[in-house]
């Protein structure tokens, strides 16, 4: 396994980390078990294949063992075995074919050296002429290998060898000489090895005495010895007789002796393959095979190939989808744990948030508690399907209703309502449910002591997936103080409303842009316009030209400069009517600022008949006056022709009387024009010629003209006062009027032989022209109504001041429509003075510019 | 220049007939004619040929105004000084009454002493 720096172990890798193991375990168990077996297996196998080599071995060589000692029998058996006879029992061996690897059998002769020459001229006759013992020399006994069949090819060269000469041999050979059994040799070289790669060899002797010998001891065997039956082996071909050809993968080699020296070693099957490498073979074998004196040590190391077969991999295999496993299953605890860990804190985030929004619904709850307490909004839910009905403390209080009179159900609310109303509200109700209307209603309730209360009520319906109704939510609330004040105001505009509608006058609002607002019943009377018409639509449409083009201008006029030219004022104006008719109306305006924007009320007032009796009066007037006057002119013109002397002097009883008609033909013709200025100037007919122009003058000329009037009551009328830079904006006539007017009051109220004094005083932007009596003042029961017509002290004074008890009277008028007041200081019993104030126009200094106060 | 002598009077009522006509032929001293009316006034007119012609307004028939109109269509009597006689009249009824051609306005009732002099002074005024 990696390895990496482990974090410190929390829970989940701890966790990890065991199931990690857990599964590794038995993975490794496993593994191990699985390898183990075919560590077994190729034990096993390789053991067999041992055991089969080792066995072949020591069969093979037992079996040319055999071969010998057959061989040896036949020695044993007949005097002497000729060449023909050793190669026929050689041959019936068919050594190739049963023993394949044997190099040959043959039988080495023991020769005296006194016998050598005998010995090979012998072996020369038979048709050897090259035959010799060799090596030559001298020698203790010499051998020579006079059979070894088949007598070919490398065989040859071992013919007549001395085996005894060399020393392994030799060891061999008399070992075997002696103990009279079969040996074989240590690893020699063979003669025979005359060509080809050279192998290891070795050979077996099984010795052969003389018969009827005694071998008893191994002195006497030597002493019997007749030679040998011996097979020469060449390891290689040996090896590949017993084994095969098959490669299994063993090497084996074949040590002579113990141990593994190189030069024991006779066969090595390693040297046919290539090398193993480093690493060591996984199975290793050693077997001694005792054989015939010599120990062979046979060394089995497993080849790849071997070992291969027995590593399958498979436990790798296993154990690789054994940790896979467990690395999954590991991975897995560790997701899940970690998920674990991940659900703690998401679930430890979510009791938070719950807590907060628990926090956060409670703080919601109490505000709508405080709302709803505060507005005493009771909260209800009426479960539709099962027919129960819930209230909330409010609705108790609401309905005057204990907790526990209350049963829940829907008759609980129903038979709380009002007899008059709950058909209507049970219906709207139903309706609501069915969904076709929304339940939003006003019912009245009953409570216990018969107090009865409006309810406003509003509720949702929630409805399942299909739209049938679950159960129904809503509110109620008390509206009976809201109702109370509705029918109060709807009272008290109604009642406004009903003034409105009958006052005589028409009453009409327009806004700052002219466009009529109201149009009360008497406007609509006089003006013949219903209300609907009129409203929304601009004023000018009462008015005939000009004015209808011309009233914007004058309300941006006056919106803009503030000028009042009929603000507040009554003035006389011309209205048109729906029909087109033009008519004559006294207009009122008004102005008052509501809800921040300016707006105007104007009173109308059709004065057509009051018009046509002022026609009419006047016309009567006129034609009174005219009737009046012209007796009165003849009257008058005949007595003052009389009294004048014109036709001749009269007699004096008669002249004074004729003086007395004349006068009072004048006091009459001064009445009539009196009253009919009065009426003129009521009438507003009277016309003024208004004039900027100096004061001064007009006062002087006054005092002339009324100096004889006053030299009649021994009166003298004096200026006190002057002013003569000052203009006034007056009708000089009129003036002169007002003048004579109070100096003939004066001159008739003073005592003989007084003055009456004229002041003429500037002060500010007026100018006031007093005239002073010092006769009896004013008596205070006339100070109030002294400016009024016919209100002469009394009528005896009347008579005897003579005067029309209009002069006052018309002198205020006459003032007034010049811009300026009238009034009178007095003191009973010590004078009067009257005066006028007129606005001043202009100043001028005698002889300077003027200058504007 | 011509004196003033000779005045036409036109008026509907006998009796302020007779009281002018006395006025000013006494105080005057005047050669008065009386009309009763203004047809009668053109009638006369021409042949009288006034120097002055004093017009009531209020008549039967043809008023002060038509009839003074009337008589200025008679060549002799297009240029002759005229005057109303009427009720107290406002200022601005006497200039319309002057821009109908009269010179001025005698208020009635008259004082019959001041009458003829009132005549002169406006007959005087013919310059204006």
């Amino acid at each position: 396994m990696a390895r990496f720096e482990l974090p410190p172990l929390d829970r989940r890798g701890r966790l990890a980390w065991l199931v990690l193991v857990a599964g590794l375990i038995p993975a490794i168990l496993v593994w191990y078990s699985l390898r183990e077996q075919d560590q077994r297996n190729g034990q096993q196998q390789f053991e067999m294949h041992v055991r089969e080599v080792t066995d072949a071995i020591e069969k093979r060589l037992r079996q040319h063992e055999q071969i010998l000692l057959g061989g040896a029998g036949l020695f044993d058996a007949s005097d002497d075995v000729t060449r023909r006879e050793w190669r026929a029992y050689v041959e019936r061996l068919h050594l190739a074919e049963n023993y394949p690897g044997i190099q040959g059998v043959g039988f080495s002769q023991i020769v005296e050296p006194i016998q050598l020459a005998a010995h090979t001229a012998a072996i020369r006759k038979e048709g050897f002429p090259e035959y010799s013992v060799r090596p030559a020399g001298e020698r203790e006994i010499y051998s020579s290998i006079v059979f070894l069949e088949p007598f070919a090819g490398r065989n040859l060269a071992a013919f007549g060898y001395d085996m005894m000469s060399e020393a392994t041999r030799r060891q061999a050979m008399i070992l075997a000489a002696e103990s009279g059994r079969t040996t074989i040799t240590g690893k020699v070289r063979l003669v025979q090895e005359t060509h080809g790669k050279p192998q290891a060899g070795f050979l077996m002797y099984v010795p052969v005495y003389r018969k009827g010998a005694v071998l008893d001891a191994p002195a006497a065997r030597r002493q019997a010895l007749r030679g040998y039956v011996y097979s020469p082996y060449r390891v290689d071909d040996l090896m590949r007789g017993i084994l095969g050809e098959r490669s299994i993968g063993i090497d084996f080699s074949i040590h002579d002796g113990v141990g593994s020296a190189p030069d024991a070693m006779m066969y090595a099957s390693a040297e046919h393959r290539p090398a193993r490498g480093a690493a060591a073979p996984t199975f290793a074998a050693q077997r001694r095979i005792e054989a015939y004196g010599h120990e062979w040590t046979l060394s089995f190391e497993s080849r790849r190939e071997f070992e291969t077969q027995f590593d399958t991999g498979f436990e790798w295999l296993v154990l690789a989808l054994g940790a896979g496993v467990s690395l999954l299953m590991a991975a897995l605890t560790w997701s899940l744990a970690s998920r674990r860990e991940q659900a703690l804190v998401i679930a430890h985030e979510m009791t938070l948030q719950i807590r907060e929004d628990e926090k956060r619904l409670a703080d919601i709850n109490r505000r709508f508690e405080l709302a709803a307490d505060s507005a005493a909004i009771g909260v209800w839910d009426y479960d539709i399907v099962g027919g129960a009905l819930l209230w909330d403390a409010r609705m108790y209080r609401l309905y005057q209703v204990a907790a526990d009179e209350f049963d829940g159900a829907y008759a609980a609310w129903g038979s709380r309502l009002h007899p008059d109303d709950r058909p209507q509200a049970e219906a709207e109700l139903k309706e609501a449910i069915a969904g076709d209307a929304e339940f939003d209603t006003t019912f009245r309730i009953v409570w216990k002591d018969g107090t009865i209360r409006h309810i406003k009520a509003y509720a949702r319906v929630e409805r399942d997936a299909d739209g049938r109704p679950l159960r129904m939510t809503g509110i109620n609330y008390d509206v009976t103080a809201r109702r109370q004040a509705e029918a109060a105001l709807r009272e008290s505009a109604q009642y406004t409303q009903t003034i409105l509608d009958n006052a005589l006058d028409g009453i009409i609002t327009i806004g700052e842009s002219g466009i009529v607002e109201s149009f009360n019943k008497s406007a609509e009377r006089i003006f013949g316009f219903a209300a609907a018409e009129v409203q929304g639509s601009n004023v000018r449409m009462l008015m005939p030209e000009p004015y209808h083009s011309a009233h914007d201008g004058y309300l941006s006029n006056y919106l803009t400069t503030g000028n009042k030219r009929i603000i507040g004022i009554g003035r006389e104006v011309v209205g048109q009517r729906k029909d087109g008719s033009i008519f004559q109306m006294e207009l009122s305006v008004s102005e008052i600022t509501h809800a921040g924007r300016r707006m105007f009320i104007g009173l109308v007032r059709d004065i057509t008949e009051r018009k046509e009796a002022e026609r009419l009066k006047s016309e009567f007037v006129s034609t009174v006056s005219h009737e009046l006057r012209t007796p009165l002119t003849s009257i008058s013109g005949s007595l003052g022709l009389l009294a004048g002397g014109a036709l001749g002097p009269l007699p004096e009883q008669a002249r004074q009387l004729i003086d007395i008609a004349s006068k009072n033909s004048q006091r009459l013709i001064h009445l009539i024009n009196d009253l009919l200025d009065m009426e003129k100037i009521a009438a507003g007919k009277l016309q003024f010629d208004m004039a900027c122009q100096p004061l001064m003058p007009l006062v002087d000329q006054a005092l002339a003209a009324n100096q004889s009037y006053g030299a009649r009551y021994e009166v003298t009328f004096r200026i006190v006062e002057r002013a003569d830079a000052v203009h006034a904006e007056i009708d000089g006539q009129r003036v002169m009027q007002v003048l004579s007017n109070y100096l003939s009051n004066a001159a008739k109220f003073s005592p003989a032989g007084q003055a009456v004094d004229v002041a003429v005083h500037a002060e500010g932007d007026r100018v006031r022209v007093s005239v002073r009596d010092h006769g009896s003042g004013v008596p205070a029961e006339f100070r109030q109504r002294i400016f009024e017509k016919f209100s002469q002290a009394d009528s005896s004074d009347t008579r005897r001041k003579g005067g029309t008890g209009l002069g006052l009277a018309i002198t205020r008028e006459l003032v007034q429509r010049m811009g300026g007041t009238v009034g009178f200081d007095s003191v009973e019993g010590e004078g009067a003075t009257f005066f006028f104030e007129l606005p001043i126009c202009a100043t001028f200094p005698a002889g300077n510019g003027a200058t504007t106060p | 220049m011509s004196t003033l002598q000779r005045i036409l009077y036109v008026e509907d009522e006998p009796d302020i007939q007779a009281v002018a006509k006395l006025a000013l032929e006494m105080v005057g001293g005047f050669t008065v004619k009386v009309c009763a009316s203004g047809e009668e006034a053109l009638r006369e007119a021409t042949a009288f040929a006034p120097d002055m012609i004093l017009l009531d307004v209020m008549m039967p028939g043809m008023d002060g105004p038509t009839t003074l109109a009337a008589l200025r269509q008679q060549p002799a009597l297009a240029t002759v000084p005229v005057a109303f006689m009427t009720a107290k009249v406002q200022p601005q009824e006497v200039a319309r009454y002057k821009s109908l051609g009269a010179r001025d306005v005698i208020a009635k009732p008259f004082d019959a002493m001041a009458l003829a002099g009132q005549v002169r002074a406006i007959w005087e005024r013919r310059d204006d």
